[in-house]
C-alpha cells in the first residue's frame, strides 16, 4: 500500500494537477483570509469552515485520475494480476489524495501564524475545524475515488464526483423542494390540517438537513464541536471507500 | 438436457450471479448497518458527543444555572417558546449567542424545558395557550423577537436583543446605535425561568374596608410577577401591618383611615419588613370630594409627602385632552421617563402633591409625573391658583439606608384603578408605566447571578495592521502563492510535453 500511496503521492507533483489543485486552493483560502485581515479581523475556524464548501471543485480535480487514468491506459490490470491486495490499492489511492489536502492545509497554517503573529485568537476551535476539515476531506475523497472508479475517462469521474458532492450540498434545498411536493400532494389527496402539513413538512426538511455533512459542520464555527458529525463523515468515507472496492473487485472477476 | 451440453457455462454463470448478488448485498447491508449506527449515534449521544469550544463558553450553560435547573422537580414542564420562526442561519446574528445556549440548556434540563419556535401571524392560537388573561400582553412585546418563558400558567417574556446582550452605552448616546458588548442571555432566561418556577416569595396587601377602588388589574399585574396578594381590612381587631407584606396599596380610599390604622401604618414604615414599598393613590371624586384625609396625610407627612384637596390643571394646552373631563397627559420626571415609550402619561382629576416640608437624612423626595410649567389649582370653593409646575405623583424613597423605603404617592386615580385599565390595553402609557414601576420593585428577588460572557471577538492588533500589512499580505496570499503554483505547473506541463 506505501509504494501505491508514494507513487501516487509523488504523481500529484510530476503532474501539473497537484500544483493547479493547491494554486486554487492558496487563492481561495488567501482570498477568505484577505478580506477579513482588512478588517482587522481573523477568524480561522470560520475560514476553514467556509473553505469545505469549495471541495465541490477541489475534490474532482484531486480524485478524478486515480482509478480512471490507469484504467484509460490499461495499467489497472496490474492491480488484478500482481498479488497486490485491492485494498492495498484503493487505500494507498485515497490517501494519496488525502496527502494532497494536507498540503494544501499548510497555506492554513501560514494563516495561523500571521494571524497570531498579529496579536489574533486561535482558540480550542481552531483545532476541531482541523478534525472537521479532515473528516470532510476524507468524504469527499472517498466519493471522488468511486466516481474514478466507474468510468476511464477523468472528465466523467470529475462530473461525476462533482454532481455527487454538488447533490450533497444542495440537500437542504432538495429538501425543501420534496417538502413542498409531497404537502401539495397531500392537501391534493386529502385535506390534512395546516398543523400536519406543517409538521410533515419540517420532517422531511430535517431529514434532508439531518444527511447534509455540510449542516453539522456548520456549528463548528460557532464553537460547537460534534463527534456525532465526524463518526458520520467517516462512517459514509468508509462506506464509499468499500463502494470502491467492490467496483475493482466486479472487473477483477468480470475479466477472469 | 441442453445443460448437460454445456455444464462449464452453466457453472460460470451461476457464480457470477452468486459473486454479483454478494456484491450488491454487502454494499446493500453495508449501507444499512451504517445509517442505522448514525440514527442511533445522533439520537442517543448526540447531545453528550458536543462540546463547547468556545473561548467565552458561549454554547453552555453555568454551572449556577444548571444546579437551579437542576433542583426543580423532574415533573415540572418549562417551555421556551420563540414568538418567531426559527431562524435558518444564526451565524453572525444574534442567535448564535441563543440557540446553541438553549439547546444545551434543553439538554441538561433532563427533559424540563423544551425549546420550539411557534409564530403568532401564523399560529395566532399560541398567544391565548401561553396568556389566556392577557395579562402579560405578549403581542405588545413582539415587535422584536421574543422568547416566552413559560410554566404551570405564568409566563415571562425575554427580547432576543434588548434582554440577551448589554450594548455600548456611548455607541447608543452618540450614534443611537445598539452595538453588543457582553452576552447575557443565560441570564435572561435562567432568571426568567427562576421567575415562573419559584414559589411566591413577595406579598402584596390591598387596604380595604375604605370604600377603595378594586384591584383585579393589580392583582393580574402581580400574579404574572409571581407576587401573592391579599386584602388587609382596616376593621380588623388590633389591625396590623402584616410582617410579610412586601407591597401595600391604599388604592383611592373614600374615606380617611382610622388613627389606629393611621399608627399601624407608620409602625409598618419605621419597623416592619423591609424594603417597604406603599402606593398610595387619593384621585377625587364626587364621593370624597369632601373629605381631607388627616390621618392618611399624617402617615404621608411622616415621609414628606403631603396632598391637597385641589385638582391640578394643565394650562398648556398641548397636554389638554379633555379640559371639561380634567384629563391631561403628565410628564414622567427624569427618573422615571424611560418607564414607558411615551415618557408621559395621562391623569384625570388629579389632587395636587406636595412635599410636606418634613426633611429627613437618608430619605429623598421627588416628583415622579409633574404638569407643564403653567398649570393651575383649583379648590373645592373654584379658586384658581395659577402659574407653576405641579406634581401629579410624587416618591419618597431611602437610598441604601438601613431601612429601605418607597412610597408613592399618586394624585390621580387614573394610575391604580380598574375602571381606568378595563378600558385600554397593555399598552397604554399608565399601564406600562405602572408596570415598569412594580417590575423595579420586585425584579431583585429570586434570581442567580449568571456572570456576563464575553463576545467571541476574532479581531487582530488593529494597530498592527496598516495599508502596507494589508496590501502585502494581500499581494502574498492572493497573488504571490497562487502564481508560484501555477508557473509551477505550467513548467511540469511543459517539461512533460517535451520529453
Amino acid at each position: 500500500m506505501l509504494a501505491i500511496l508514494k507513487r501516487e503521492f509523488l504523481s500529484y507533483f510530476k503532474s501539473p494537477v497537484g500544483y493547479v489543485a493547491i494554486a486554487l486552493f492558496s487563492f481561495l483560502s488567501g482570498f477568505i483570509f484577505v478580506m477579513s485581515f482588512g478588517n482587522a479581523y481573523s477568524n480561522i475556524t470560520s475560514e476553514i469552515i467556509r473553505l469545505c464548501g469549495f471541495f465541490v471543485v477541489l475534490v474532482p480535480i484531486v480524485t478524478m485520475g486515480l482509478l480512471a487514468d490507469d484504467k484509460r491506459r490499461g495499467t489497472d490490470v496490474i492491480y488484478y494480476t500482481s498479488p497486490i491486495k485491492l485494498t492495498a490499492v484503493v487505500l494507498g489511492k485515497f490517501l494519496a489524495a488525502v496527502g494532497l489536502f494536507v498540503v494544501m492545509f499548510i497555506n492554513i497554517v501560514v494563516h495561523m501564524i500571521v494571524t497570531k503573529a498579529y496579536g489574533g485568537v486561535i482558540d480550542a476551535s481552531v483545532f476541531t475545524a482541523v478534525v472537521i476539515y479532515f473528516s470532510i476531506v476524507l468524504l469527499y475523497v472517498s466519493i471522488g475515488l468511486f466516481a474514478s472508479s466507474i468510468s476511464d475517462s477523468q472528465i466523467v469521474a470529475a462530473i461525476v464526483a462533482f454532481v455527487f458532492i454538488m447533490i450533497i450540498q444542495l440537500l437542504p434545498t432538495i429538501g425543501s423542494f420534496v417538502s413542498s411536493a409531497v404537502t401539495s400532494l397531500l392537501s391534493i389527496l386529502g385535506n390534512p390540517s395546516s398543523a400536519t402539513l406543517n409538521s410533515v413538512s419540517q420532517k422531511i426538511i430535517n431529514i434532508f438537513v439531518w444527511l447534509d455533512p455540510n449542516e453539522r459542520i456548520d456549528t463548528t464555527s460557532l464553537g460547537i464541536f460534534n463527534l456525532v458529525s465526524v463518526f458520520y463523515c467517516l462512517s459514509f468515507a468508509f462506506f464509499f471507500l468499500f463502494l470502491t472496492y467492490r467496483m475493482l473487485e466486479k472487473k477483477r472477476w468480470t475479466q477472469s | 438436457m441442453s445443460s448437460n451440453k454445456n455444464p462449464k457455462k452453466f457453472q460460470i454463470d451461476k457464480r457470477a450471479s452468486d459473486l454479483k448478488l454478494f456484491s450488491v448485498g454487502s454494499v446493500a447491508v453495508l449501507f444499512a448497518i451504517l445509517l442505522v449506527l448514525n440514527i442511533l449515534l445522533y439520537a442517543t449521544l448526540n447531545e453528550k458527543l458536543s462540546f463547547d469550544t468556545s473561548s467565552t463558553s458561549q454554547n453552555s450553560i453555568s454551572d449556577a444555572s444548571m444546579e437551579y435547573i437542576n433542583s426543580l422537580p423532574a415533573d415540572k414542564k418549562i417551555r421556551i417558546v420563540g414568538l418567531f420562526d426559527k431562524p435558518s442561519s444564526i451565524k453572525d446574528t444574534q442567535y448564535e449567542y441563543i440557540l446553541p445556549m438553549l439547546a444545551n440548556l434543553e439538554d441538561e434540563s433532563k427533559g424540563r424545558v423544551s425549546v420550539e419556535y411557534i409564530n403568532p401571524n401564523t399560529h395566532p392560537s399560541i398567544i391565548n395557550e401561553l396568556d389566556p388573561n392577557g395579562v402579560t400582553d405578549i403581542r405588545s412585546g413582539l415587535s422584536s423577537p421574543t422568547y416566552a418563558v413559560y410554566c404551570d400558567g405564568k409566563v415571562k417574556l425575554v427580547d432576543a436583543i434588548m434582554d440577551c446582550f448589554n450594548y455600548d452605552s456611548n455607541d447608543i448616546e452618540m450614534n443611537q446605535r445598539l452595538v453588543p458588548v457582553a452576552n447575557k442571555a443565560e441570564s435572561a432566561f435562567v432568571n426568567s425561568i427562576i421567575a415562573v418556577t419559584s414559589e411566591s416569595s413577595a406579598k402584596a396587601y390591598f387596604l380595604t374596608g375604605l370604600q377603595e377602588d378594586t384591584h383585579v388589574t393589580f392583582d393580574n399585574i402581580l400574579g404574572s410577577m409571581n407576587v401573592e396578594t391579599a386584602e388587609l381590612s382596616v376593621d380588623t381587631e388590633n389591625f396590623k401591618i402584616p410582617d410579610d407584606c412586601d407591597l401595600l396599596f391604599i388604592l383611592g380610599p373614600d374615606v380617611d383611615i382610622s388613627e389606629s390604622v393611621q399608627e399601624a401604618i407608620k409602625d409598618y414604615i419605621h419597623n416592619g419588613k423591609h424594603p417597604c414599598n406603599i402606593f398610595v393613590s387619593v384621585g377625587i371624586d364626587s364621593d370624597n370630594a369632601s373629605e381631607t384625609y388627616p390621618h392618611l396625610n399624617n402617615v404621608l407627612n411622616d415621609v414628606n409627602l403631603a396632598f391637597e384637596n385641589k385638582i391640578v390643571m394643565d394650562d398648556d394646552t398641548s397636554n389638554v385632552i379633555s379640559l371639561e373631563g380634567s384629563i391631561f397627559r403628565g410628564q414622567l420626571s427624569d427618573s422615571y421617563k424611560y418607564n414607558n415609550s411615551t415618557g408621559s402619561v395621562t391623569y384625570q382629576l388629579s389632587r395636587n402633591i406636595t412635599k410636606y416640608g418634613n426633611e429627613q437624612s437618608g430619605l429623598i423626595t421627588e416628583p415622579v409625573v409633574v404638569t407643564s410649567k403653567s398649570s393651575s389649582l383649583v379648590s373645592p370653593d373654584n379658586k384658581i391658583e395659577k402659574g407653576e409646575q405641579r406634581n401629579v405623583a410624587m416618591v419618597t424613597y431611602s437610598d441604601g439606608y438601613d431601612q429601605p423605603i418607597n412610597v408613592f404617592l399618586f394624585g390621580s386615580s387614573s394610575f391604580t384603578s380598574d375602571s381606568y385599565f378595563s378600558g385600554r390595553s397593555n399598552n397604554d402609557d399608565n399601564n406600562q408605566f405602572m408596570r415598569s414601576l412594580l417590575t423595579n420593585i420586585f425584579k431583585t428577588s429570586d434570581s442567580i447571578d449568571v456572570p456576563v460572557k464575553p463576545l467571541l471577538d476574532y479581531s487582530i492588533d488593529a494597530s498592527k495592521v496598516n495599508q502596507n500589512s494589508v496590501s502585502a499580505i494581500s499581494i502574498i496570499f492572493l497573488v504571490a502563492i497562487p502564481l508560484v503554483f501555477v508557473f509551477v505547473a505550467w513548467y511540469v506541463y511543459y517539461r512533460r510535453s517535451h520529453l
